[in-house]
């Protein structure tokens, strides 16, 4: 189902170094505490900025998990992955950070993906279809965008989706199954119609 | 076919998307020195816990032995519950304390030192709190009301509230967020006025001057003879005898609840003493750098050490510092 080869390489590379980093962390190696912000901060604040766009909360986000993490390093689970891992957290915090503040509950959220002049600033035949793919996109909801999201562009796995939003595998399944038949379908019919005009022209 | 075609557009999609991110995580303010530093604070608080733990055992203990010899139980009045918090020298900490219906007092655990206090004279049943130079503290009261405690200044209320009326006694600045009960009025005591509260949010400073601001709601604030009745968005100000209403910017008085000091037209010498009383520290203005007459407008965020905020205002001003002890400071030209 997946065609995205480099992703999944990408991830079983770093599968290993994972375990080894994660294993270092959870022993309270100082150096592996600064690595794993490196590489999984980005990430998180990304993911965060999507859920909510308030660039200050999210950071404070980022940085009390952080906080925690090295506090309670000796307490923490085992994982391959540790980017996703952290996201289960993460969510929660800031789901709860969010409740605080009295703004929109993350489920109801909209998870923003960049604006299509953002995408494309040049124009070329290529990008004419993944204008019309980006169309479809934007059209779903927020959840489905979300698992889009998690699902292509971070490579993680049903499970790990499962844990991050809070759901469980099946549900995971069917939710990327669904969204993906309605992009097809979206899309069938926009190509349709686009032929339809073509030959009415 | 045009499925593949799809698959090529999503694959040119998921790298943009990507490449977005990255853009994203650029914009969220963080960095390792911070999250490190804020490790490394509450690791000093706990091991400080420790010492302060065993000191206080001891203290404990020598106030037992005193209390045997010279046994006068009806007059003695353990301090038991009243507290005040223990400062990490060069920070303004934010803590939380909760209130419990039976009087007993919780602090989040690995947050903050607490000791006794004993110079205080609290009347039998009565609990204070005191947040020092260098403590901002977040007080909940048993009856859901709020109390933001500026540092410098004591809260004190009985263990428990009686039926009829909930009255708590204030030196230095607070701001009360009053839940709404009607039987139950709710007064704020200080040395020279009184504020009568109907559920509502207000802040009050004593000193030299007396000044309540109110935010929400409506308070009647009294003192001897005098009496006045606030609306939002009004002061009230105690000074020379005579007491005076007038509309005032009130929610910029109440920024120091989350560390933010509001700086109008302050001169350096003004700056220095708030910086001083917020963090418990001592700064000296060598002579010239006095005269030089500039004000500065703005709001200065008290969340970093001293240091950081020494660094902000100095360049502001354009003036240097210097540590020379312990937690002394001296700004030179």
């Amino acid at each position: 189902m997946r065609n995205f080869a480099i992703i999944d390489n990408k991830m079983q590379q770093n599968g290993i170094k994972d375990t080894q980093l994660w294993d270092d962390f959870r022993k309270g190696n100082a150096a592996s505490f600064e690595k794993v912000y490196t590489m999984c901060a980005p990430a998180l604040s990304a993911y965060g900025m999507r859920l909510c766009g308030d660039a200050e909360l999210v950071g404070d986000t980022v940085q009390d998990l952080f906080v925690k993490l090295i506090t309670k390093h000796s307490s923490l689970g085992a994982t391959d992955n540790i980017c996703a891992y952290l996201m289960v957290s993460f969510r929660n915090l800031l789901c709860d950070k969010l409740r605080k503040h009295g703004g929109v509950p993350l489920d109801e959220a909209q998870f923003a993906i960049p604006d299509e002049s953002a995408l494309f600033d040049e124009v070329t035949e290529q990008t004419e279809k993944e204008k019309r793919l980006w169309r479809t996109v934007s059209s779903l909801s927020g959840r489905q965008r979300e698992i889009i999201y998690l699902y292509y562009v971070k490579g993680y796995s049903h499970q790990q989706i499962a844990d991050i939003m809070g759901i469980n595998y099946q549900s995971s399944k069917n939710l990327l199954h669904r969204t993906i038949e309605g992009i097809r379908k979206a899309f069938f019919i926009l190509f349709l119609s686009t032929v339809y005009v073509l030959i009415r022209l | 076919m045009i499925f593949e075609e799809i698959h090529e557009a999503a694959s040119h999609l998921v790298q943009k998307v990507s490449a977005d991110d990255a853009r994203l995580a650029l914009g969220v303010p963080g960095s390792f020195v911070s999250v490190e530093r804020e490790v490394a604070l509450r690791r000093y608080a706990a091991a400080h816990r420790w010492i302060v733990a065993l000191s206080g055992g001891c203290a404990v203990f020598a106030a037992l032995l005193l209390f045997l010899i010279v046994s006068r139980p009806e007059r003695v009045v353990l301090p038991s519950d009243s507290i005040t918090f223990v400062p990490v020298p060069g920070y303004l900490q934010e803590v939380s304390l909760t209130v419990d219906a039976d009087g007993s007092l919780h602090i989040p655990s690995g947050e903050v030192t607490v000791s006794k206090v004993v110079e205080e004279t609290i009347p039998a049943g009565w609990t204070s709190v005191q947040a020092p130079r260098g403590i901002l503290a977040h007080v909940s009261l048993p009856d859901g009301s709020s109390v933001a405690l500026n540092s410098n200044s004591i809260l004190s209320f009985p263990k428990e509230f009686p039926e009829d009326s909930r009255n708590v006694t204030l030196s230095g600045e607070a701001f009360f967020e009053v839940s709404k009960d009607a039987d139950r009025p709710f007064t704020v005591n200080t040395e020279n006025i009184a504020v009568h509260v109907y559920g509502t949010s207000f802040g009050v400073c004593t000193g030299d001057e007396a000044e309540v601001y109110l935010l929400e709601g409506s308070v009647a604030v009294e003192s001897g003879s005098l009496s006045a009745e606030l609306r939002p968005g009004e002061k009230a100000v105690l000074s020379g005898g005579s007491l005076s209403v007038s509309q005032a910017k009130v929610e910029e008085s109440v920024y120091w609840k989350d560390r933010v000091l509001r700086l109008d037209n302050s001169t350096i010498t003004e700056v220095v003493n708030k910086i001083e009383q917020h963090y418990g520290v001592s700064i000296q203005i060598a002579g010239t750098a006095m005269g030089s007459g500039k004000v500065i407008n703005g709001k200065l965020v008290l969340r970093d050490s001293v240091e950081a905020v020494l660094d902000n205002v100095c360049s502001t001003f354009g003036l240097e510092w210097d540590k020379t002890a312990g937690n002394y400071y001296i700004i030179i030209d």
